[in-house]
Order: structure tokens, then C-alpha cells, then sequence
């Protein structure tokens, strides 16, 4: 079975500088993936070519064994969605109608919307709880409900695989758990795949059922939590001494930030 | 937590469905009242009579001849300006978009001046070509200096405000440096519906109906658009050639409204800000009624400029300003 996402030898430079350097990684269908890395890694490129935002200097990005050049925008759009870090959308916009426009790859040219469409939208909503906040404006929801809009909006293409940018980057810890559970309930109990960059390592180890760790755009860790957060891996992977010890009840690192 | 309303989407609907009704009704009453009222009053008996060619030979005269078509061409340049000014603000993601602003028309000042400049014996068919043509290269203009490797919104308003001042600073120089100098150069820069008849009806009403049709067809697009760059290409609009058509379509629809009313400003910025303050910034419903209102705007300061100081007319666009400020200033503080 071919992987749902296969790229190879990615490589890419804005002007002079080289951001990614011949990066490969496959994912499959039902993966959890995070990307670390320090800033200026690269992993926010990398995730910006596999979304199709950015086209490599060099490299091939396969779907379903695919290239992603020859897929057609609107067909990419229903496979895989893309939420990027800190979206903006006017105030007045309602929950619903804000969902309503990730049904666009789904629609006919100038077809009006399907009795699917609309049945699409509700279900995206109430996937991430917000169906008592489907007629609020984005305006006037808190950080949190409105990053859930968005993954609702996502949702709403229908995707197999969801790219998300530092999903958490604005949010409190709170909110940041409550998406970081809800992310990992649409990863284990709808089969939705999920590739995201963050910037918690702590929280990447806790959530994600692999870890991709980036270095001056090389991949230099892969692998499931215990074995990419170690000393040593985040050692070559940031440059400092942290201390991490195993969670008592789940035995997944748990990540200090001082020197161990 | 809210509870669930579920009347609340059907009762936006019917809120828009009432607004643009409103608005095309007060159009059509603007209008009648247009062709009413000039150097000559009319009573609205003589209006029908008139368009309905009921045998008053002079009603006949003065509304099917002249101010009938004037009206309406006086609705569609502001239905064009106005679409034309609500995609120039969804495609540069900034409020103060506007084909004015942005020098489309400033481009068509240019040509038509250097037409009367350089050939002053000139086909009097020719000064609306050559402004349609000056519209049009300044938006290519502005497109491609925007460009690179892609539009950036950003880009793209510098680019449009600074070809507008190089070309009203290449405008000014042709006046200053001329002896000639004629009515019809300043009454096409102040703009104005003067003589407009039937020839400008037909010049402009394909342009005009189908540009602004085929912008309301795809007005959903500009919707994606605002949810920025990122989020329109990963749900799978092609954003830069959604850009080009949407800013062609502004182009068009400019060149058709300056090369028969000159450089009407005010309409294409205040309108779409008046639709959206009213009826949300739905671009479905937002766009639709920027062009009534727009029409509605340009229909009732033409009416003004003629009957002030009739059988002299003045500059419309003064009236636009008029007219459109304080609505907006009203509309911003209340609603906002």
C-alpha cells in the first residue's frame, strides 16, 4: 500500500538562503504526526510545500502516489487541508457561513449548494463542539472557539490528511489542550490524519504518535515520542541540556524546561 | 453559551433579500424622479407619457431623448464603479480601494488628454475609446508592477497609488504646458454626464452589464479572498488568476464609466462600504447591493448637478462627495 503522502528530496531557499535541504519523509493514512524544530528550522516551509502553499526548488510531493503538480487545486483541496497560523476573517462572519466557504473545492462552478453541502457543514461544526456558536460572528468568540472554526472549516473540505501550522500559537493552556484533544480525537476516532507543526515539544511528545524534528532544514529525528525526546535528541535538535523524564501514568517523555 | 437559534441563518437571508429589495426600489423612484426633474420640470404624467410614447410629442422629446438615456447611463457608471470599487478593496484586503485611487482612471485622464492635446481636429467617437484604452493600460500597469512571482495585496495598492499620482502628474503637465485648453478637458476631469444620450448608452451598456454580471456571478470568490492567500489556495481557488480576472473585470468596468462620465470619484470607494456597513460583508449579497446603491448615489447627484444653477450644470462629482460622505460618516459612527 502506497503511503498518503510521500515526499522526496525537498529542497528550497528563499533568495540565497537554504531553508530545506533534500528533506524525505513519508505519512500514512491514520498517522498523528508533529514537526519540532527551533525557529527558522524549516518546518514551517516543509509544511507550506506539502500543503501545496509553496512549490520546492527541487523535490516531488506525491498523494495517494500522485505528483502533486498534476492534481488539479480544487481535487488536492479534497484531499488534504491546510490551516495556517493565525488566520484572519472579518468579524461580522458567522460560524456556519465561515465553514460554509471550505465547501468551495466540493461545489460546481456556479451550482448553488447541495443538500451534502449543507449536511457537511453542520457535521464539521458539531465535530469540533461548536454547534451552540454556529450563528455567532468569528468577531465575538474567544481564541479558542474561533481556531476551532477554522478546523471546522478544514473539516469541511472533507480531507483525508489536515496540515496545521502552530495550531496552539495564540491560545492559552486551557485552549491549548482542549485542541490538542480534539485534535487527537478526529486522529483516533475518525481515522483523520494529521500533520502539524508545533512549537511545545512537551505537548508534541504527549499528542502525537510520531515526531519529525527538523534542523537547519534537515530531518534529524523520526520516530515516536520516546524515541525522538530524549537528552540527546533534543539536545541535537535545539542545542541545550533539557531534562525529560518519563509521564508516570502513560510512560510518554515529559519535557522540563531547565537544564537536567 | 448561546442556545441554538434555528431561524437565524433564514432570517439573514430575508434581511438581504429586504435590503436589496429596498435599495432597487429606491433606485427606480430616484431615476423616475431624474428623468422629472432638469431646465425642465415635468409633471410624472408627462414622465410616462414620455416613455411610454403616449403622444406628447415634447414630453416624448425631452425624457426618450435625453434624459432617459442619461439616467440610466448615469446608473450603470455607478453600478460599474461601484463593483469595480468592492473588488479593488476585496483584492488589495484594503479599505481605501478604489479604481480612482488606484489610477485606472487617472490613465484614462491621461490618454483623453493627450488625444485633445494631439489631435485637437479629432472624430468626437474617439475621446471614449481613447479613455477606455488609458483605463485600461493603467490597470495592466498596475498588475504588472505589482507582480512578482505572484500579487501581493500590498503590492498592489502601493503600485495603484503611485501610478495615480505619475499619471494626474503627467495630466497636470499636459495642461500646464498647453495654451489649448478646452471645455471639454475640464469637464471630462471633473467629470460629468453632460450631453450624455443614447451614443454613450450603447457605448457602455454591454461593457457595463456584462462585466458586472459575470463580478456578481463570482462574487462568493471575493468571499474566499478575504479569509486571505493561504486559506483561498487550500481550499483550492486559483488565487492569483481569480486576481487578474477580478481585476480585469474592475478594469473594464472603470474604463466603460470614464469614457463616457470622465473622472467620477467617491462612488467606487463609498459604495461597497455603505453595502457592507448595511447588510455585512457577505460579498453574495455585499456586491450586488454596492451597484444599487451605487447607481443610486450617481443617479441622484447628476440629478442635483443639473437642477442647482439649470440651465448650467455642475461637475457631478462634487455631489457624489456631497452625498456620499456624510453617508458614510453617519454609517460609520452608528454602525460600527
Amino acid at each position: 500500500m502506497s503511503a498518503l503522502l510521500a515526499a522526496t528530496g525537498l529542497t528550497h531557499a528563499y533568495r540565497q538562503a537554504r531553508v530545506l535541504s533534500d528533506v524525505s519523509l513519508s505519512v500514512n493514512a491514520g498517522e498523528f504526526v508533529a514537526i519540532i524544530g527551533a525557529n527558522g528550522s524549516g518546518k514551517s516551509t516543509l509544511l507550506r510545500i506539502l500543503g501545496r502553499l509553496l512549490r520546492p526548488n527541487a523535490g516531488s510531493v506525491l498523494i495517494d502516489g500522485v505528483p502533486l503538480a498534476t492534481i488539479a487545486p480544487r481535487a488536492f483541496a479534497r484531499r488534504v487541508a491546510f490551516v495556517p497560523q493565525g488566520p484572519v476573517a472579518p468579524g461580522d462572519v458567522v460560524v456556519r457561513e465561515l465553514v460554509r466557504r471550505g465547501r468551495y473545492p466540493h461545489r460546481s462552478r456556479f451550482g448553488g449548494s447541495t443538500e451534502h453541502d449543507r449536511a457537511a457543514i453542520e457535521t464539521a461544526i458539531a465535530r469540533v463542539g461548536l454547534a451552540d456558536l454556529a450563528d455567532r460572528p468569528m468577531g465575538m468568540l474567544s481564541g479558542g472557539e474561533r481556531q476551532r472554526a477554522w478546523i471546522a472549516l478544514a473539516l469541511a473540505q472533507e480531507p483525508a490528511l489536515v496540515l496545521l501550522d502552530e495550531p496552539t500559537t495564540f491560545l492559552d493552556i486551557a485552549h491549548q489542550l482542549e485542541l490538542l484533544t480534539l485534535l487527537t480525537r478526529l486522529n483516533r476516532e475518525e481515522g483523520l490524519t494529521v500533520v502539524t507543526v508545533l512549537h511545545d515539544i512537551a505537548q508534541a511528545a504527549q499528542h502525537a504518535g510520531r515526531i519529525i524534528g527538523l534542523r537547519d532544514g534537515r530531518v534529524v529525528a523520526d520516530g515516536p515520542p520516546q524515541v525522538v525526546v530524549t537528552v540527546d535528541g533534543l539536545r541535537a535538535l535545539f542545542g541545550v541540556s533539557l531534562r525529560v523524564m518519563p509521564d508516570p501514568d502513560t510512560g510518554l517523555p515529559l519535557v522540563l524546561p531547565h537544564a537536567g | 453559551m448561546a442556545s441554538i437559534d434555528p431561524a437565524a441563518p433564514s432570517r439573514r437571508r430575508g434581511k438581504s433579500f429586504l435590503g436589496l429589495g429596498v435599495a432597487a426600489v429606491l433606485l427606480l423612484v430616484a431615476m423616475v424622479f431624474a428623468i422629472r426633474y432638469g431646465a425642465a420640470s415635468l409633471k410624472l404624467s408627462e414622465v410616462f407619457d414620455g416613455l411610454f410614447n403616449l403622444g406628447n410629442v415634447f414630453a416624448r422629446q425631452v425624457v426618450w431623448d435625453i434624459r432617459f438615456p442619461r439616467v440610466v447611463v448615469a446608473a450603470l457608471c455607478g453600478a460599474g464603479l461601484a463593483i469595480a470599487g468592492s473588488i479593488l478593496q476585496a483584492v488589495t484586503r484594503n479599505p481605501l480601494g478604489d479604481p480612482h485611487i488606484f489610477g485606472f482612471s487617472s490613465g484614462a485622464g491621461v490618454a483623453a488628454i493627450a488625444l485633445l492635446l494631439l489631435a485637437p481636429g479629432y472624430p468626437t467617437g474617439l475621446l471614449p475609446v481613447a479613455s477606455f484604452l488609458g483605463a485600461l493600460l493603467a490597470a495592466a500597469i498596475v498588475f504588472a508592477l505589482a507582480w512578482r512571482g505572484g500579487i501581493s495585496p500590498i503590492r498592489f495598492a502601493l503600485a495603484g497609488v503611485a501610478v495615480a499620482a505619475l499619471f494626474t502628474a503627467i495630466s497636470t503637465t499636459l495642461i500646464a504646458t498647453s495654451d489649448l485648453f478646452t471645455q471639454a478637458v475640464l469637464s471630462f476631469l471633473a467629470g460629468g454626464l453632460y450631453q450624455v444620450g443614447w451614443t454613450g448608452l450603447w457605448t457602455i451598456l454591454p461593457y457595463t452589464v456584462v462585466a458586472g454580471l459575470v463580478a456578481i456571478v463570482i462574487a462568493d470568490r471575493l468571499n474566499i479572498l478575504a479569509l486571505g492567500d493561504d486559506i483561498a489556495a487550500s481550499v483550492g481557488l486559483r488565487v492569483e488568476r481569480t486576481r487578474l480576472l477580478l481585476v480585469a473585470l474592475a478594469a473594464i468596468l472603470t474604463a466603460a464609466a470614464v469614457s463616457v462620465a470622465g473622472l467620477i470619484g467617491f462612488v467606487g470607494l463609498v459604495a461597497p462600504h455603505v453595502a457592507r456597513l448595511i447588510l455585512g460583508s457577505d460579498e453574495r449579497v455585499a456586491l450586488p447591493m454596492a451597484a444599487l446603491l451605487g447607481a443610486l448615489l450617481l443617479v441622484v447627484a447628476d440629478t442635483i448637478a443639473r437642477v442647482v444653477i439649470a440651465p448650467s450644470e455642475i461637475p457631478v462629482g462634487i455631489f457624489t462627495a456631497i452625498v456620499g460622505a456624510p453617508t458614510l460618516l453617519i454609517l460609520v459612527r452608528t454602525r460600527t
